[in-house]
This record gives C-alpha cells, sequence and structure tokens, in this order.
C-alpha cells in the first residue's frame, strides 16, 4: 500500500524552488475577477434561455431542488445574483478560504439550475471543478507569515486545478477516438471519416443554420476528417504538458487555438474555457518567469 | 510540509486524477451529452462532439423512376455543393425524427414544409432510421 502511495505521488511533478506562491495568490485573483466577468455577462446571455414552463420535482437536479417552487425565472435570478456576488467577494479576498468556498457552492448551484430550468450547461464545468480545487486551499497560504506547510499545499493543488482542466480535454480527445473505434466496429462513420464529418455538419447545420467560417469550404474539400483527428490528438495529449512546467504557457496557447480553430469550423466558441485557459495556463506560476 | 503529508497530498491529487478519467469513461455510450450525467463534476465530455445518433437514412427518389441522385446517406447528401439539398437533407432529418418519435402533426408539418419549399417535382421518400425503414410517401 505504502509503496502504492508513493507511486502515485511521483506522478505529480516537483518544480523548481524559484516558484512563489505569491504568484499563483495573484492568479487566484485574476481567476475569480474573471468568474466575476463571466458571471455578469452570463445574467444578460442566459436571460433567454430557460424553459418558463414548471419544473416537476423529481426532475430537479438535487443541488437544485427548491426550483420547483421558486419557478424557472425567480430561480436563475437567484443563482445569477448569488454568483455574481459570490465572485465578487472572492476577488477581493481571494486568500480568504471560506469566500472560495462560498463561490464553489455558488458555482455549483447555478449550473444546477441551469440544467434544471434549460438544456445541457456545459460553460462552467471547468470552472466548477477548479473552484472545488482552490477551495481546499489553505486560508491565507500567501500571507505573511505563513507557513511553509501551506505554500506548499496551495501550489499543489494549484497545480491540480492544472491538471484536472486539462484532463478534460484528454478525456473528450478519449472519448473521441472510443467512439470513432465503436461506430467503426459496427460499420457506421465515425468524425475521422468524410461521411461522418458531412454527418455531423449536417447537425450542426440543422441545429444552428451554419457551420464556422472556414467549415464549408474544408468540408467540401475533404479536409474536415484531417483537421477532427488533429484536433483530438492535441486534445488527448494536452493533458501531458501539465507535467512539464516550462510547456505550460504553450499548453494554455494549444488550448486557446483549440478554441479557435473549433470556431472557425464548427460556428462554436466556448469563451469561458479560454478565459480560464489564459488565467490558469498562459500566467501558470510555474513557467519561467520572462523577466 | 512534513514528508508523508507532502507524499499523502501528491497521492490524493494524482488517485482524483484517475478516479475523474474512470468515471468519465463509465459514462461513455449511449445517452452522453444529455441530462443523465453524474451531476456536475463529472461531466466530462463536454468538449465531445455529440455521437452520430441514428443515423437517419433518408432515401429521396423521383416518382417518375429516375433518382434524384442514388440514395443517400444525409451525410454523403449533404456533403454536395448544393445548397437546396442541404435544405432537404435538414428538412427530410426533421420529418425522419419526427416519424421515429410517433410524432404525427409534426411528420405533417415537416412533410408539407419539405413539399411546399424545397421539391420542386413529384418525390417519394423512403425514411429509415438505422435499416429499420419508418415510413415511405409520395408527395403527389
Amino acid at each position: 500500500m505504502n509503496a502504492l502511495v508513493r507511486r502515485a505521488a511521483a506522478l505529480v511533478p516537483e518544480w523548481p524552488m524559484s516558484v512563489r506562491v505569491e504568484d499563483a495568490a495573484l492568479v487566484l485573483r485574476f481567476f475569480y475577477a474573471g468568474l466575476l466577468w463571466l458571471s455578469a455577462t452570463l445574467i444578460y446571455e442566459m436571460r433567454n434561455s430557460y424553459r418558463t414552463i414548471l419544473v416537476d420535482a423529481d426532475k430537479a437536479h438535487w443541488p437544485a431542488f427548491w426550483v420547483p417552487w421558486a419557478g424557472a425565472e425567480k430561480s436563475f435570478l437567484i443563482a445569477s445574483v448569488a454568483l455574481v456576488a459570490s465572485a465578487f467577494v472572492a476577488a477581493l479576498l481571494p486568500q480568504r478560504r471560506w469566500a472560495r468556498a462560498l463561490v464553489c457552492v455558488a458555482l455549483w448551484e447555478y449550473v444546477a439550475v441551469m440544467i434544471t430550468i434549460g438544456e445541457l450547461f456545459p460553460i462552467c464545468h471547468q470552472w466548477i471543478v477548479v473552484a472545488f480545487i482552490f477551495a481546499l486551499m489553505p486560508d491565507r497560504f500567501a500571507a505573511p507569515g505563513a507557513s511553509k506547510e501551506s505554500k506548499d499545499s496551495a501550489l499543489l493543488l494549484f497545480w491540480a486545478a492544472q491538471a484536472f482542466f486539462l484532463l478534460t480535454y484528454s478525456m473528450a480527445g478519449l472519448s473521441k477516438f472510443l467512439t470513432a473505434a465503436w461506430q467503426t466496429a459496427h460499420g457506421e462513420p465515425s468524425i475521422f471519416t468524410v461521411k461522418g464529418c458531412a454527418s455531423m455538419a449536417a447537425d450542426y447545420i440543422m441545429e444552428k443554420g451554419r457551420l464556422g467560417p472556414l467549415g464549408m469550404p474544408l468540408r467540401d474539400a475533404g479536409l474536415l476528417p484531417a483537421f477532427m483527428f488533429a484536433g483530438a490528438l492535441a486534445e488527448l495529449g494536452v493533458l501531458f504538458l501539465a507535467f512539464r512546467a516550462r510547456l505550460h504557457r504553450a499548453a494554455g496557447a494549444a488550448v486557446v487555438a483549440f478554441h479557435v480553430g473549433t470556431y472557425l469550423l464548427m460556428g462554436i466558441f466556448f469563451k469561458s474555457s479560454v478565459l480560464l485557459a489564459g488565467v490558469l495556463l498562459l500566467c501558470s506560476p510555474f513557467a519561467p518567469r520572462d523577466d | 510540509m512534513s514528508e508523508p503529508r507532502k507524499i499523502g497530498l501528491r497521492a490524493a491529487i494524482a488517485a482524483g486524477l484517475l478516479v475523474y478519467l474512470a468515471a468519465g469513461l463509465a459514462q461513455l455510450g449511449p445517452g452522453d451529452g444529455e441530462r443523465d450525467h453524474i451531476f456536475p463534476f463529472i461531466s466530462w465530455n463536454m468538449f465531445a462532439y455529440a455521437p452520430l445518433r441514428g443515423p437517419y437514412y433518408v432515401l429521396v427518389t423521383r416518382n417518375a423512376g429516375k433518382s434524384y441522385d442514388p440514395p443517400r446517406e444525409i451525410g454523403e447528401a449533404v456533403a454536395s455543393d448544393e445548397q437546396r439539398r442541404i435544405d432537404i437533407v435538414a428538412m427530410a432529418n426533421t420529418l425522419a425524427g419526427s416519424v421515429a418519435d410517433g410524432d404525427k402533426p409534426r411528420v405533417e408539418a415537416a412533410r408539407r414544409e419539405i413539399e411546399g419549399r424545397v421539391l420542386t417535382a413529384p418525390w417519394s421518400y423512403d425514411v429509415y432510421e438505422g435499416k429499420n425503414r419508418l415510413a415511405t410517401w409520395s408527395s403527389r
């Protein structure tokens, strides 16, 4: 058992002594300020995205058990305002653990409410995972006189947040390859074939009325499967960049490029993920300092 | 930080990553992308494209006996250059989905839309889901 624990522990990389916990604290403030911006814009963007019909109590996700009684509109407002308020407090006091825990709960509640009264709501899921890990960081870990133990814990957990963020992409890439293998084995077209890409393009056209600006030309040229394959491969491998501190900025740039590419091909854009990649990886405290 | 505690925290992080991965793998399969996720931490496939459902096969054939094109899957049809064919595919897929759902009013609406807005000549439709033929119609 002890050997197993040591082996698991060895998976998490060491980083140079020059890494400063103060830098991690600063990035933490960026994170909550970014969430404040995101949550404020979501109030406007999502204001018409919920169903106005009454929600059955047995269909509400458990963190949103109160939604059937409050109704869709009030639930949306309550969850949105709670998220904005908690993000504001955490942006002011990012080192206070209670503030970070508050954000985690508010974000969880917000997504539960939005899924209950609307559709699948993926844009905050990465933020929930990261907010949960940040809530585990010690209280006032970068304050003067903070113990080395709390500094080390904070840095370890910051790295964990980066790794979990990148893991979501690797899992998405893995799912694409596994799904494609399953489809190929069952005689169905996969997204790595011209026919499968065309089906997916049809699906997007029917749903959104268009592809991205480069989607149609690449589809007509038969190049869409190659881009899909390259994108899935990049997703699959991006987690490994988390283990190399000097590649953290490259990982951030790769994630941003992936999302820009997804927009150009498919016409969908995950701005919340781009923001998160910028904050967590382009500003990574583990990356070599450029001064 | 003491060495055992440091090792413990590192091991917990590594275990957490593996558990997250395993829980995500357990969700692979039909239904992904819908509301049946384990809520909400393990919404891992948020960037996975929806599995190609169906696929609905829609055959569009001319009544006169000559086919407009060889019977096609929607994917092949939409891969052509003609916007008109994309419209046919989009509407025919709505039709196929409505048939599959047993939504008769929607079936009729989709059928009228195809006949009225897209097709200018008589057509017959064979609507498939997978290899099962769901319906056949003549437009006129």
